[in-house]
């Protein structure tokens, strides 16, 4: 009798032990990944900021001179190469966000063949990046383009697009749009979700399909809308290859994105620590801007059943 | 089942003994990275195979790096990997300042098959008065080029050879408007000429600085201060004959914008298909010419503002400090830089850097004779005779910290040949960003 | 006299025809926007199709022919030839199918220590894992960079695909782990009750019904890896070594305006893709929808 109670307790406890190290043997490649792919980096790109480090292996530390130098202007594109981004981020994520949200609201209807349209919004997305670039160089070609001939010959003026200073970040805005279709099945996927019952209640009380949009549809849609805000967000901080094959940071430096001018920083001009200090402010940046969105995301955000 | 694991291992076993069968013969085995497409590389890889038939102790494995040559370089140097010989660009004067590759000027009497002093005067990479990377492995120089059967539709005299009666600029732009064509047929200087629909441009400029820097010199601009001690290209003379470069475009619209230009082929593809009837650009190209099909094509000597100017440049040969072998590199080095052994590329791809190569007749019959593929009628005078009688330094060696001034002057062009700001607006806003950077001449 | 019931019968007849008419207003304007976002997605790859069948001379005629005639299939000959796309396809593939291999093994297998098992610091090192999803890879590309040339690994494929055997990436795991919550618990402990070890649970009751995940994870590592393009720009220099995207990079400095050969050798880069996401495309969409909720 009491051998059985002890014994029971044992047996868990040899289970439990058990468990615990299968958990640990299971998770090992994945613990051990992120050991020695995310935080060892990290900790060293963080000493390397410190440091002015170049590709020859030397180094000595320097304090915070790295930040100094980006921060007192005396790099004249680290402000640059931060405004080009922020206005990128500015026009591509609301411009990606409000085209999923209508593609996903469109695939929501009752119409026929949904699926296939579904596969059509998708299919951009999986076209390789280096490809993106090159199908787009020639559709936004100023003199032979696809684009602009569309445009002459709806009699709309046309435009130089990413040969111009002035719309080029536009023109790689516009174009991010077209490989949007995450961000859709995501939303569609948020909008399947939502009860039926709740559309019923609003017809009941006499509303038409505006007011269901803006009272169901929408409050229920803000978690979805957060978290893709919040994906884009961090997606688009980070551009690269875009600029890097279709205009080469130019025309005058127009396009040069923040992670094109620390690529440069790190394996042109071979200034490792500089170019880590450069990847930390940019961490900085995604986390502010992050934390303010989550912030902000108590006032518009609407929870099913309340926080 | 086990028979195929039998022969895996068998497999893997061979693999890992090939690489140490290689080293028991005791051969010299050296890595060289190199760049170009494809007619440079056919030379560079016949020119490296003539090398190793000389030489039946050394093999050399060729590195070819079509693009991204320094970020690539870069690489394998952080990889404790870099090759033993590479081209070079101007980054290679902070390779010398860090180290990595050997002072030309010390190692250069372990093979002396080259006689410095045959090496043209402004022919040398230098990081400091005693520090060199080493002389041009072979001179390039601006070049006009055009394509006859154009000039002979339209009625047009080509452009002279010898250097005394180059065009003058506005010679240069008269003939450029009427071989600039619209889709109607009509030529830049007619007055229904549509501006928007050009079919056939008079000229194309290279728009890089080794495109529009002769100009500059023959208008009497310079990049620096005669002590090197300001950025000048915002002065007066050089600011008229960059804004002159940028009218052809948005002015007399007789050479295509950079965003025209993207629907251009290369230069020789263009030439020949009548889309371009001049251009200007490195001399490098004369070997594509050389291999373009049912094109008669011809050289010229540059048009001029003042007086005749122009340039030799060229890379050099770096050799690294990690090479397993000295003698080795320095003597594919000196195979390579020496003409004598690269005919074939001094018939098309490059020219000579060494002094007696343009005034030894019989070694300028090896490279320069006229009526060859790569050497048209005209040559001697257009190219070479032009070219070394009023020779200047090149920006590209000669202005300390060019690579970096040029990463800030280079973009701000842009806006000129965009037509959206003057070439005096663009210096002068550069100029305020180069000045950190100004350090004086090398030479 | 109107008997009342028939009039109202008669107004809410009408009532719904109205109804009716707008709804039918309605779900044509849904068809005319659902066709012309299509046409938005598909028109560029039309385009570049059509580029790719049509000679240089044909490519500049303005205003532009719509249906190449006849198609020069010559351009990928010409395109194939001029640069080794084909030991490039061979590079991609081999890199990508020890990607999806490694990402596949190694994700489900963490996935499944963190959705059944009981472990010490698990939940740790899951908001760990969560929260590394948000780092800009900027910020570790350096340090990877230096260690793996350090290393000697530089200019291999090492780096490339190594990672991949170590968890697979945060994302990954975290779809797998959801899927795997949707499954009852109950039939891994009446396996375990019959005396299967963990392994055993994992291999024959879990991964059998969690293929659709798994082919979702597969796919996803398949499209990650053959579009990369920042990780072999980086670690790989040696020509021969290229992968696709790299090699349509080359292509594009080489002939930089010959746009026919230029969109023949994007369209044969983007093939296997395609072959890929039609094959797949009913288990990804459902893969994103998962993580999509759950985030």
């Amino acid at each position: 009798m009491q051998a059985g109670i002890a014994a029971a307790p044992k047996r868990a406890g040899a289970i439990a032990a058990a468990e615990n190290r299968a958990g640990w043997l299971f998770a090992a490649p994945a613990a051990l990944g992120f050991l020695l792919f995310v935080l060892g980096p990290m900790a060293a790109s963080l000493w390397y900021s410190f440091t002015n480090l170049t590709i020859s292996g030397k180094w000595s530390f320097i304090g915070l001179s790295n930040y100094r130098n980006m921060f007192s202007g005396n790099d004249i594109y680290f402000y640059h190469a931060l405004g080009v981004t922020a206005r990128y981020v500015a026009m591509s994520v609301p411009l990606k966000i409000g085209y999923a949200f209508l593609l996903a609201t469109l695939l929501n209807q009752p119409a026929h063949g949904k699926s296939v349209f579904r596969a059509i919004f998708y299919l951009p997305t999986i076209v390789p990046g280096v490809a993106i670039s090159m199908i787009w160089m020639w559709l936004l070609n100023p003199d032979l383009g696809l684009v602009n001939e569309l445009l002459r010959a709806a009699g709309l003026p046309t435009s130089k697009w990413i040969y111009s200073k002035d719309t080029v970040i536009p023109s790689l805005s516009f174009m991010s749009v077209w490989t949007t279709g995450t961000i859709a099945v995501v939303f569609l996927a948020g909008l399947q979700d939502i009860p039926r019952h709740l559309y019923e209640a609003t017809s009941l009380d006499g509303g038409g399909a505006w007011s269901r949009f803006r009272h169901v549809t929408v409050p229920l849609m803000t978690p979805t809308i957060f978290f893709n805000l919040c994906t884009t967000l961090i997606g688009s901080f980070q551009v690269f290859a875009e600029a890097y094959i279709m205009t080469g940071g130019g025309p005058d430096n127009a396009s040069l994105f923040y992670v094109f001018y620390l690529y440069r920083e790190a394996f042109t001009y071979t200034r490792m620590g500089s170019a880590c200090a450069i990847a930390w402010v940019l961490f900085l940046i995604i986390m502010a801007v992050t934390a303010l969105v989550f912030k902000t995301s108590d006032r518009w955000v609407f929870y099913e059943g309340g926080r | 089942m086990k028979r195929s694991i039998a022969v895996l291992l068998a497999l893997l076993v061979a693999i890992a003994l090939v690489p140490s069968m290689a080293l028991a013969q005791e051969q010299v085995s050296l890595r060289f990275a190199y760049w170009g497409s494809g007619a440079e590389k056919e030379g560079i890889d016949k020119a490296v195979a003539s090398f190793e038939e000389a030489n039946p102790g050394i093999v050399v494995e060729r590195m070819h790096i079509p693009d991204d040559f320094v970020t690539k370089l870069n690489a394998m140097i952080a990889a404790n990997e870099a090759p033993d010989v590479s081209y070079s660009g101007p980054w290679k004067i902070q390779l010398g300042k860090d180290g990595l590759i050997y002072n030309y000027f010390e190692i250069a009497e372990l093979d002396p098959s080259i006689a410095a002093d045959d090496v043209q005067t402004y022919s040398w990479w230098n990081w400091s008065e005693t520090e060199s990377a080493g002389p041009f492995q072979a001179s390039v120089t601006p070049s006009l080029m055009y394509n006859a059967d154009m000039f002979a539709a339209a009625g047009v005299e080509p452009p002279p050879a010898k250097a005394e009666e180059a065009w003058t600029y506005d010679e240069l732009l008269e003939a450029a408007r009427k071989l600039t064509l619209d889709r109607g047929g009509n030529d830049a200087s007619s007055p229904d000429f549509d501006p928007e629909n050009i079919t056939q441009y008079g000229i194309r400029w290279g728009l890089g600085w080794n495109g529009w820097y002769h100009l500059v010199l023959s208008n009497g601009g310079s990049y620096l201060s005669e002590d090197g001690s300001r950025f000048t290209l915002n002065e007066p003379e050089a600011v008229e004959a960059i804004q002159k470069v940028a009218d052809l475009i948005n002015v007399y619209h007789v050479s295509p914008s950079p965003t025209q230009a993207s629907t251009l082929p290369s230069n020789s593809v263009a030439l020949q298909t009548n889309r371009v009837a001049m251009a200007i650009d490195g001399s490098w190209v004369h070997a594509d010419l050389a291999l373009t099909e049912d094109l008669n094509w011809g050289v010229g000597a540059l048009p001029i503002l003042k007086t005749y100017e122009s340039f030799f440049h060229g890379g050099s040969l770096i050799i690294f400090k990690s090479t397993s072998n000295l003698e080795a590199s320095l003597k594919l080095h000196n195979w390579i830089i020496n003409p004598a052994n690269q005919l074939d590329l001094h018939r098309g791809l490059w020219i000579p850097q060494l002094n007696s190569w343009y005034t030894d007749p019989e070694k300028i019959e090896l490279w320069a004779k006229e009526g060859e593929p790569g050497r048209p009628v005209g040559f001697q005078d257009a190219v070479m005779r032009s070219t070394f009688e009023h020779n200047n330094p090149s920006p590209e060696n000669n202005v300390v910290n060019f690579a970096e001034i040029d990463a800030i002057v280079g973009p701000a062009l842009d806006n000129v040949w965009n037509g959206t700001m003057t070439a005096q607006q663009a210096m002068d806003e550069a100029a305020e960003k180069v000045a950190p950077l100004v350090a004086g001449w090398t030479y | 006299m109107v008997n009342p019931t028939t009039a109202s019968r008669v107004s809410s007849r009408r009532a719904r025809m109205a109804g009716r008419a707008r709804k039918a207003g309605w779900m044509a304007c849904v068809y005319a926007l659902l066709a012309a976002g299509a046409v938005f997605s598909l028109l560029p790859l039309y385009w570049l199709v059509r580029s790719s069948l049509m000679s240089m001379a044909q490519i500049f005629r303005l205003p532009p022919i719509w249906i190449p005639n006849p198609p020069r299939w010559d351009n990928y000959v010409k395109a194939f030839s001029v640069v080794p796309f084909g030991r490039y396809y061979l590079n991609s593939g081999v890199i990508t199918l020890v990607v999806v291999s490694g990402t596949v093994i190694t994700s489900s297998l963490s996935a499944y220590a963190f959705a059944r098992l009981r472990w010490k610091g698990r939940d740790a090192i899951f908001a760990c894992l969560i929260a590394s999803m948000m780092l800009p890879f900027a910020v570790t590309m350096i340090p990877l960079f230096v260690g793996w040339s350090r290393l000697g690994f530089s200019n291999t494929y090492v780096p490339l695909i190594v990672p991949a055997w170590f968890g697979g990436g945060a994302y990954n795991i975290f779809l797998l782990r959801q899927f795997y919550m949707t499954i009852p618990r109950e039939l891994d402990e009446s396996a375990f009750v019959d005396g299967a070890g963990y392994l055993t649970i994992y291999a024959r009751i879990l991964t059998p019904l969690t293929r659709p995940a798994l082919i979702v994870v597969g796919i996803f590592a398949f499209m990650g890896s053959w579009n990369d393009f920042l990780g072999p720009l980086i670690y790989l220099s040696s020509s021969s070594k290229y992968t696709v995207s790299l090699g349509l990079r080359m292509f594009q400095g080489m002939y930089n305006a010959e746009w026919h050969l230029m969109m023949a050798a994007s369209a044969a880069a983007l093939l296997p893709v395609i072959v890929v996401f039609f094959i797949g495309q009913r288990y990804f969409i459902e893969g994103i929808t998962l993580t999509g909720i759950k985030g």
